[in-house]
This record gives structure tokens, sequence and C-alpha cells, in this order.
């Protein structure tokens, strides 16, 4: 009998032009080792028979909407239904672009944030204005790009932007708060659309509709980068990713520091804390400063591979996270790499115990 | 030390006028035998720092879309965040008004079901309306009224609702293909309504917006009635729903109704056993219907009405495997609530050592 692995083919070419494809490099892993890989299409109808043909499966999805909503379905129909080892496992991926869940399941293990308000009725949104500490930061609760995160300088901001949440849904922040004869001349736009028969408030592929709800998170000043540690397993790969210019957001600014210098111990452990608690296979977290405390601002799941691979070392945790030993590790390493490997290892050590005779020497 | 379980507040009255609240027999449950409860807001700004200070959680959260949303979030954050046993667990409510998701775990699990093609694109869904077999029925993901479910005729109504889904998206199926001085006249209105400040297409709290998807399940003739079966633990209810006449939709709860048990083959209720041993659900409620005379499961709902399960004359109790295990029947009614309760008590003094440290926390600052 061989070990099969079902794979999920994936590609992202970045804006620095960087190709990225987890499958691939999957695919080349698993030969090495000896294991059968098998590219499986998620959208084709006998995908199910397709992964229930193999001992696992493994899909790096990709953030937009659409393979995302479908993602989250599938993998954990394949996990409680099938019940197969998949990567990413529920436990790694239901809070994935979803900054409200985040928001709860953080507060709810006690980790340090920054102030967050989630509104889920318009007055209440609307009180907050009144009373709000001005700036603070909006977000939308899906989303991966700088675009969906607003510092809002104002209460005339504010209601703007809660018109739009509770009255027309938004799939992006893009619009800015504008005078009202600007925001007549959108609606008729918009009427126009209508009346030929397209749908300018619709969603698209890339993104949902959001509404319904209000993200307010406390403004930290003095944040000229924030930390980006990115678990896998008992691995961290830390860098910093300096603000854009003239900008308080570091997400996607491309300005990165590898310099493990800058990165306290303190900060390790404390993204191995968070990790720990959702017992992630991998986690991104994003570590800002208030004041003197760290405070965790998001988690990411589908991280961009060559930044991490560009990482001069990474540091390996042996034990628990507060007391346990740290150790840096020299040399790159691939994010792929590492998550193949913890996935992989369990599963052909589980094969060996049952002494299936094909593979008995894969395991290196 | 005692055991603290903090409940959030439920309350629903039903069609024909039944009052259900499920916490409110919780918290009479847990005060007969010595358990304290704690009300909770889950709005309120603390809600999760006041849950952390007790040993569980229990909410029965209603299907609205906006709460319903909040809730698998919140919920699911409380299981994984403080760590203490949750009602209801991920477990079993992942699925809840998601029959996508349902979808592929039928499939996934081998669970017999009636022949659903969902597309995840335009092109799909429209080769997919070329060749279908008519009728079929077209379901939202969401959404427990009928509202949201339709039989599709013919290929120019199927191309109505693949616009529908793909082009601006629908909160229910309220729409019907119409002429096209009609759908001109939408136009028109959805205009308007946006000179006016509002978008034509925002769903409204209780629902949420269904985009992006098709959902096409086989047509299933000669169904007088539907089969409803809960589960509770090792526990079977069933009552079976007539289909209304000239329809093919039971009305819900409030259509004509038989709690006879006699009526409910064996094969139902185990193959509902087998499905929410698969899940590893607390608590779940199948729709079953047959084709020819195999049953299959058409839907899962997390939170049924609790008068219906108990009208139930008694129930089924499973010891051991679904498909084989002993099966006895149990006389007598049984509150939904009080089944979930005695079953939660299980899981929380049985999930290993009671967490105490919270608690401790809260004593410590009192």
């Amino acid at each position: 009998m061989t070990f099969k692995i079902a794979i999920q083919p994936d590609e992202v070419v970045h804006h620095n032009g960087e190709r990225q494809s987890f499958s691939d490099r999957w695919f080349q892993l698993a030969k090495e080792r000896g294991i059968d890989a098998v590219a499986v299409d998620v959208f084709s109808e006998d995908v199910i028979a397709q992964i229930a043909s193999c001992d696992a499966f493994m899909w790096r999805c990709d953030p937009s909407a659409l393979p995302r909503l479908y993602a989250k379905r599938l993998l954990y129909a394949v996990e409680a239904g099938m019940g197969l080892p998949v990567f990413p496992n529920l436990k790694s991926s239901w809070h994935f672009e979803d900054k409200i869940g985040q928001y709860y399941f953080l507060s709810a293990a006690g980790v340090p944030t920054p102030t967050t308000h989630v509104f889920w009725k318009r007055e209440q949104a609307e009180r907050f204005c009144g009373t709000a500490k001005y700036p603070f930061v909006l977000k939308l609760s899906a989303g991966y790009q700088a675009s969906n995160v607003r510092l809002v300088r104002n209460p005339g901001e504010a209601r703007f932007y809660i018109e739009q949440m509770f009255t027309y849904g938004v799939t992006g922040l893009g619009y800015r708060p504008t005078s009202r004869p600007r925001q007549l001349l959108r609606r008729l736009r918009a009427a126009a659309a209508f009346a030929k028969g397209h749908y300018p408030y619709a969603p698209t592929e890339q993104t949902e509709l959001q509404h319904g709800y209000l993200f307010a998170q406390e403004f930290l000043p003095g944040n000229d980068f924030d930390v980006r540690i990115t678990i896998i397993g008992n691995r961290a790969f830390v860098f910093r990713r300096l603000n854009r210019p003239d900008d308080f957001r570091a997400s996607g600014s491309g300005r990165i520091d590898w310099n493990p210098q800058q990165v306290g111990e303190d900060l390790v452990r404390f993204a191995f804390r968070v990790a720990g608690k959702l017992d992630a296979q991998t986690i991104a977290v994003d570590i800002l400063r208030r004041g003197p405390e760290p405070v965790i601002v998001e988690l990411t799941l589908s991280y961009a591979s060559w930044a991490v691979r560009d990482c001069p070392g990474h540091w390996t945790l042996d034990g628990d996270h507060e007391t346990g030993d740290l150790r840096w590790v020299d040399g790159s390493m691939r994010p792929e790499d590492a998550i193949f490997t913890d996935f992989v290892t369990p599963l052909l050590e589980t094969q060996q115990r049952l002494g299936s005779p094909t593979h008995t020497v894969i395991c290196t | 030390m005692s055991l603290k379980i903090a409940i959030q507040p439920d309350e629903v009255v039903h069609p024909n006028g039944e009052r259900q609240s499920f916490s409110r027999r919780w918290m009479e449950l847990a005060q007969a035998q010595g358990i304290e409860t704690f009300p909770i807001d889950v709005f309120s700004k603390h809600a999760t720092e006041r849950i952390s200070t007790c040993n569980a959680f229990m909410w029965r959260c209603p299907s609205s879309a906006r709460i319903r949303l909040f809730a698998k979030r919140f919920l699911y954050a409380i299981e994984s965040g403080v760590g203490i046993p949750v009602f209801p667990s991920l477990k079993s409510s992942w699925y809840f008004e998601d029959k996508l998701a349902q979808r592929y775990f039928f499939s996934a699990a081998d669970i017999p079901c009636a022949r659903t093609d969902v597309f995840w694109t335009r092109e799909a869904a429209e080769q997919f309306c070329e060749s279908a077999g008519y009728p079929f029925v077209l379901k939202l993901a969401g959404g427990h009224q009928s509202a949201n479910v339709r039989l599709v005729r013919n290929r120019s109504e199927a191309k109505f609702y693949v616009e529908e889904l793909f082009g601006h998206g629908v909160a229910s199926l309220g729409y019907r293909p119409a002429s096209r001085p009609r759908v001109l006249l939408r136009r028109l209105r959805a205009a308007a309504q946006t000179l006016g400040g509002h978008n034509p297409y925002v769903p409204g709290a209780d629902a949420e917006l269904h985009y992006g998807y098709f959902y096409a399940q086989e047509f299933l003739p000669g169904n007088e009635f539907e089969i409803s079966v809960i589960i509770v633990g090792n526990r079977a209810f069933a009552v079976r729903r007539f289909i209304q006449p000239g329809d093919f939709r039971t009305r819900g709860s409030s259509g004509r109704m038989d709690w006879d048990p006699e009526q409910i083959g064996e094969d139902v209720i185990r193959l509902a056993f087998y499905t929410a041993r698969k899940l590893g659900a607390q608590t779940v409620a199948l729709d079953i219907l047959h084709r020819d005379r195999e049953p299959v499961v058409m839907e899962l709902t997390a939170n049924y009405a609790s008068w219906v399960v108990r009208k139930c004359p008694g129930h089924w109790v499973l010891h051991g495997d679904p498909a084989s295990g002993p099966m006895e029947w149990a006389e007598g009614p049984m509150h939904a609530a009080d089944a979930i309760f005695e079953d939660f008590l299980d899981e929380m003094t049985n999930s290993g050592p009671i967490r105490y440290h919270h608690a401790t926390k809260e004593s410590m600052q009192g």
C-alpha cells in the first residue's frame, strides 16, 4: 500500500514578482520522500471521490472570497466527514480572514490586543462615534489588503463609514468621506448602472459584501513598524515590516527588515503562546506595541512564502512557551517545506508503526 | 467549589404560540442540582471575560443571520480560547444554516443524500442549466424558511436564478422569473432606491447575501412527508411532517404533523444516529426523505423547535454502534432542553479536570 496525498495546485505571483506555489514544492518533496502525491481539482464535480482515494489532503488556499469561502467548507468536510488529516485543518483555518473571529478568540484567550469594539447595531455604532477617541482604526473583518483598513479622524468620517457599513454594505473601504454633492454624484452614477442592468454594489469573486457591523480598533501611535512572526510547528520566523512612507500601516509595504536581533525573545514566546492556544499547524501574528506592552493586531494564515524564506534563520521552541528552550537555527528555510515536514512526519510514523511494507525507510 | 455555568438567555415564540426558552429551563435544572448559573449578555463588552470565570457556557442561539454569524465566531472563540465545554460545540454548530458545508460533509462522510451539484462559477452553472434534468430544486445555503427553496422547472427559469446568484446576489429567492418589461421595472426600482441612498440588494439583519454559488438538488418525487429525526446524545425523537398539497415542501413546524413512532422505520433512525455520530454533535435535527425505498438526508438543523420534541410520545435510545447497536424505546415525553442539559453536565464532569483557576481569580478579586 502506498501512502497518497491529495494536493490542490496553487499559484500566486506577488507584487514584487515572486512566483509562489506551495503545491509545486510539495509535489517535489513528496517525490523525494517516496510519497505518492496526486493533484486534485477542488472545483470538479467528483472532488470528494478524488480525495477519498487518498490518505490526506493539502490545499494552500488563496484569501480571495470565493476560494476561501469554499475551502473552509470543503477542508472541514474532509477532516470531519472522512477523518483524514488535512492542511490547513480547522484549528488553523477557522479564523482565516476573519478579524472579528480573531478578536473574540484573542479576547477569550486573554491575549492582549489593541482595545477593540465590535458593534452589531447601528445605534450602538453611532453612540460610539459620539464618545470615541480619535483617531481610531476602522477595519473590515475580511480583506487582506491595506485598503480594508482606514484611520478615522473625526465623528464626521466615522458617520460616513457607519452609513456605508449599515446601509449599502461594502466590498472594500475604497470610498473616502466626501462632500455632499460628490456623494449625490456617486449615487447618481450607481443608479444609472442599476438602470442599465449592472450591479455596482455587488460582491465579486475576490471580495464578499460586508455589512451590518462596525469593527473599530484603538490607534497605537509611535509604531513605525510591526513585527511579523510566522509560527510553523515549533519554529518561529521573525521579521519587521516598516510602515509605508507617511502611513500608519505596515501590511503590504514590502519594506522588510530581517535582522533577528531587532526582535526580542519575549515577542517570540508571545507568538508561540497564541499559536499554542489556537493549536494551529501554522499561523502568522502581527505584533505592535501599546507603550511597552506587545499586543496582537491580527492573525494571518495565507502569508507570503518569500518573506519567510528570506529570514536568515529561525527559532525553535522546545517545551512550554513560557519556560521552554528557545534555540536559534541558522540558515534559510521555506515555509512550505516546514509545513510539509510537520504534516507528513506523523502520518509516516503511524504507517511505519502499522508495518506497511513499502514504507520503512522514507522518513529521513 | 461548585460548578458555574454561563448561560445566554434565549426566548422564541413559535407561530403556533408556543413560547420556548432553553435558558430558563437550564437555569431551573441547574438550581435543582445545586449548580450555579450566571446569565450572560453575549453582546456586552465584557462577555468573554465574564464567561471565562465560569466552567462552561451554553447558548441556544436563534437562526437569524446577524446573530448566527456572530454566534458561530463567539462560541468557538470561547471553546478554543477559554478552553471550556460549550453548548453548542463547534462540532454541533459549524454546519448551522449552511447547506453548502452540509453537502460536502454528507459526501465526505458517505451519508446517503439527494444528488446535489454545487457550482462556484457562472460558467459552470450555465453549462449545468443546459444539460440538467428538470425539475430540480434550487436552494440557498442558509435560510430556514421555504422562501429559500425553489422548484426550477425549465432552462429559462434556471438562467434567471443564475443571473440572480452571480449578478447581484440575493437575500432570498423571493423574486420569480418575470417578463422583460417586469425585469426593466425591477431595474428602475433598484435605480430609484439607489438614488434614495439605499443598496437595493443589501440584506436585512435577519438575512445574509447569497452570492457566487449555485446549489441544485435532485427533485425526489413521491414523498408525501418528510421525517424529522432529532438526535440528542444517544436519544432519537422523530416526527413526520406532511408535504403541503400542491407543493413539494413542508410548512416546517406549522403544517400537518404526525408523531406516531410506528410510522418511522428503524433504518431512518439508524441513519440519523450514524450522521450525528459522524458529526460528533451534541444534538442535531435531520430532515429525511426517501429516494424510492432508501432514506436520504436532506438537511441538518441545529435549532429545532422544542415543542415538536416534547410532543413525541417517547424516544429511541441507542446502545453502541449506529449500524448494529441495540435500540430500545423509552416511553414518555421529554424536553429537548432537559436531554441537552443532562448530556452537557456529563460532558463537563468527564472532560478532564474542571478548570478552577479563573473562578479562583474571580474570588480573589471579589
